[in-house]
């Protein structure tokens, strides 16, 4: 028995060198710089040259590759989702790769465990390429004066797409100007046995993200959400935010959504539109492209592009969208310092005013600014976009810059808002606790 | 016993031929789940930075009012898979053992396929049933009359529990049929051929012959269903996302939404305890009430 036992343990403690050997040997490679050929750049995104769906950063990492046959990459490519889950989990795990994508609400988190390194030297080393950015774009990823990403597109998150013949049998020849007009818009379609919008909340983010950002705007103004954020003294539970709160909460009450808002997805909700059986759908800018791709011909050409009405007596700027940030590279805080001048080129060449133009072709509204808008081919959608931008400003995107655990909290909370099982008091109560508890 | 060691082979033997499993066992399990306790005490958000903070995340959960929600959500799963997989599983055994009816393998096969289906397909495939313009529950409602019946299946609060209960009560009744079955074709026949001999009924078989020398079979089964359904996650997940609101969540997407959409880490290893807990603890329970008796 006893000699068995000495066996097992000698077995299992051998088998465990060999694992954890194994699980080592990745970072053995460490100190070979000089004129050893460049190590790779580990690259991870989310951008499939091959996909279904084509995309303008897939195009420019493709140009890049052949402009600069020296770098290499170390490139995995995720789906959105699976891409969203992975970078959480490697950053859990402390494994993120050279370059990766992150969003605003990653930031604070990242870069509380120093994950992330800031870029002001890399964007320091290009003046047009700092100063090339539209105004407010890169706050979002800016802590402390330090900015930790730079992005590529970064259109408004709240877009309704109307269907104008629709809109006409209701009686309205134009998109309604003011709130009072536009719930009058909604009761009539009601009449007429319309879903009035088309709204696919299943991933708990629509709600937050395209319409609580920009109405919540309109009734509180931006200082209170950035008095919010830098913990100044707002709250949630301020009469302006539960009216907002309630506005939204009205809009169901009156019949404005479809029953099965919350189990069907945003791309549902398209698809309600694109059959005709809803007027309005609101989405942010990405729906532009897919409404052109995918909608039936004349359904793409009834389509008109508004915002939020004003709401009368709102003390927020009532041209204000909720929009700027996105999807942005950043880099690891532990990359060789060997890579950063590649690392700085690749950027650049992603999300500088050369990117924006291609950026725009493909209906997405860049991050950097582009002269010339009138010499590019566009498309007919993304030019009445460009129009429709002209007019507002944008204000900040909720899910994006408040932390992921009180984010969370607010898209749940909101969904039950949106089913009657809270009153907005309540609503912004249990909002108000969560951001109270994480203060602490 | 002694003398048969001479074709048993060593105990030596034995254990190197297990120990592939073993090691896999302790990394995929064992070390994920020493590390889950660990984590569960730290507040941490993922990354280098964790924070020790003894048993506050304990105190927490238990007056989390989201996770005893959660909570009794997987409860009532439970509930009704017990009753519902096992029970219909049961019943359909009995019929399949007996000589009425026909076509057995047809039925066996088509009530198992479910089984081998993932849980997203399934959750995908009764998401379309469920669905309220195209779909074919409201399509049926609406074709035999039953108009008024036609409900937003998934968006009910008061109904959605029941709506995702379905599916995963009846993705598993073949499941729990093989294993009946297996146990019923191992009951010696003659036992059957004593009873009718003095006169017993279909019925009183089931009652005094089938049930007894089940019993065995029928724990374990209980006990495989109790486990499972505290860990149900993915069909709901596919169907409703935990909505509306919180109404569907079940225990294990709470664990994943504190962890991976909150971020944070150290309270969803927290929860991740909690469910062990919960589970092994139900069981437990099950094993008692079942009676230890017959043991």
């Amino acid at each position: 028995m006893k000699k068995s036992l000495r066996g097992l343990t000698s077995s299992v403690l051998i088998a465990s060198v060999v694992l954890l050997a194994a699980c080592g040997s990745n970072d053995s490679k460490e100190g070979t710089d000089g004129a050893k050929p460049k190590e790779k750049i580990k690259f991870m995104h989310m951008y499939d040259k091959n996909s279904s769906q084509p995309s303008h950063q897939a195009d420019l990492i493709e140009n890049f590759k052949k402009e600069h046959p020296d770098v290499t990459f170390e490139e995995e490519i995720q789906s959105h989702d699976n891409y969203e889950t992975k970078i959480k989990t490697l950053a859990a795990a402390n494994g993120l790769p050279d370059v990766f994508l992150v969003k605003p609400s990653m930031i604070s988190t990242f870069v509380d465990n120093e994950l992330l390194l800031p870029l002001n030297d890399l964007l320091d080393k290009s003046e047009d390429w700092k100063n090339g950015f539209v105004e407010g774009i890169i706050e979002p990823y800016t802590i402390d004066g330090k900015t930790y990403g730079v992005q590529m597109s970064g259109g408004p998150t709240h877009v309704i797409y109307y269907n104008k013949d629709l809109i006409a049998k209701a009686g309205f020849s134009e998109f309604p100007k003011t709130w009072t007009e536009f719930e009058a818009l909604i009761k009539e379609l009601v009449k007429q046995k319309i879903t009035p919008i088309a709204l696919g909340n299943k991933g708990k983010w629509v709600a937050n993200s395209s319409y609580i950002s920009t109405l919540g705007d309109r009734f509180t103004g931006t200082e209170w959400f950035n008095s919010l954020v830098a913990n100044n003294g707002a709250k949630f539970t301020d009469p302006e935010f539960v009216q907002a709160l309630s506005t939204l909460q009205n809009l169901v009450n009156i019949g404005a959504f479809n029953k099965d808002m919350n189990s069907i997805d945003n791309n549902q909700q398209r698809t309600i539109y694109y059959n005709g059986k809803a007027a309005m759908f609101i989405e942010g800018s990405w729906a532009a492209n897919a409404v052109e791709t995918s909608a039936p011909k004349e359904i793409v050409e009834k389509t008109g592009l508004a915002v939020f009405p004003a709401i009368e007596g709102a003390k927020g700027a009532q041209n204000s969208v909720s929009g700027g940030g996105g999807w942005a590279y950043a880099v690891n805080a532990k990359v060789d310092p060997a890579k950063l001048d590649d690392i700085q080129k690749l950027l650049k060449s992603l999300t500088d005013s050369n990117a924006a133009k291609l950026v725009l072709e493909y209906g997405d509204i860049p991050s950097s600014k582009v002269e010339n808008i009138e010499s590019l081919e566009l498309t007919p959608m993304s030019k009445e976009l460009i129009k429709l931008l002209e007019t507002t400003k944008y204000s900040p995107i909720y899910d994006t810059r408040l932390s992921p655990g009180l984010t969370e909290l607010m898209n749940t909370t909101m969904q039950d808002l949106m089913i009657g099982k809270y009153t907005p008091q309540q609503a912004a109560e249990i909002m108000q606790k969560e951001y109270e508890s994480e203060l602490k | 016993m002694n003398d048969s060691s001479a074709i048993r082979p060593k105990r030596i033997t034995f254990l190197i031929y297990l120990l592939p499993s073993i090691i896999l066992f302790a990394f995929m399990v064992l070390v994920p789940v020493l590390l889950a306790v660990r984590y569960s005490f730290f507040k941490w958000s993922g990354g280098p930075k964790m924070e020790f903070i003894g048993l506050d995340n304990y105190k927490v959960l238990i007056t989390d009012g989201n996770f005893w929600n959660a909570f009794v959500n997987n409860l009532l799963i439970v509930f009704f898979s017990v009753f519902g997989q096992i029970g219909i599983a049961f019943v359909i055994s009995i019929f399949l053992m007996s000589k009425v009816v026909k076509w057995k393998g047809f039925h066996r096969t088509v009530i198992f396929i479910p089984v081998v289906l993932s849980s997203v397909v399934i959750g995908f495939l009764w998401g379309m049933i469920y669905n309220q313009d195209a779909g074919m529950l409201n399509w049926m409602l609406r074709t035999i009359g039953l108009e008024s019946w036609i409900k937003p299946w998934l968006d009910d609060p008061n109904l959605v529990m029941y709506s995702v209960t379905v599916p995963i009560v009846w993705q598993y009744i073949g499941f729990y049929l093989i294993i009946f079955l297996a146990a019923m074709q191992s009951i010696n026949s003659e036992v059957y051929e004593m009873a009718e001999l003095d006169g017993a009924t279909g019925f009183k078989k089931m009652r005094y012959i089938t049930l007894p020398l089940l019993s065995s079979t029928i724990k374990i089964a209980i006990m495989l269903c109790i486990a499972g359904n505290m860990k149900a996650f993915d069909s709901i997940f596919v169907m409703t996302g935990g909505g509306p609101g919180s109404s569907s969540t079940v225990m294990a997407q709470y664990a994943y939404d504190t962890s991976f959409k909150s971020y944070k880490l150290g309270y969803g290893s927290t929860i991740s305890v909690g469910i062990m807990v919960l589970s092994v603890g139900l069981i437990i329970i099950s094993r008692m009430i079942g009676g230890r008796n017959r043991d």
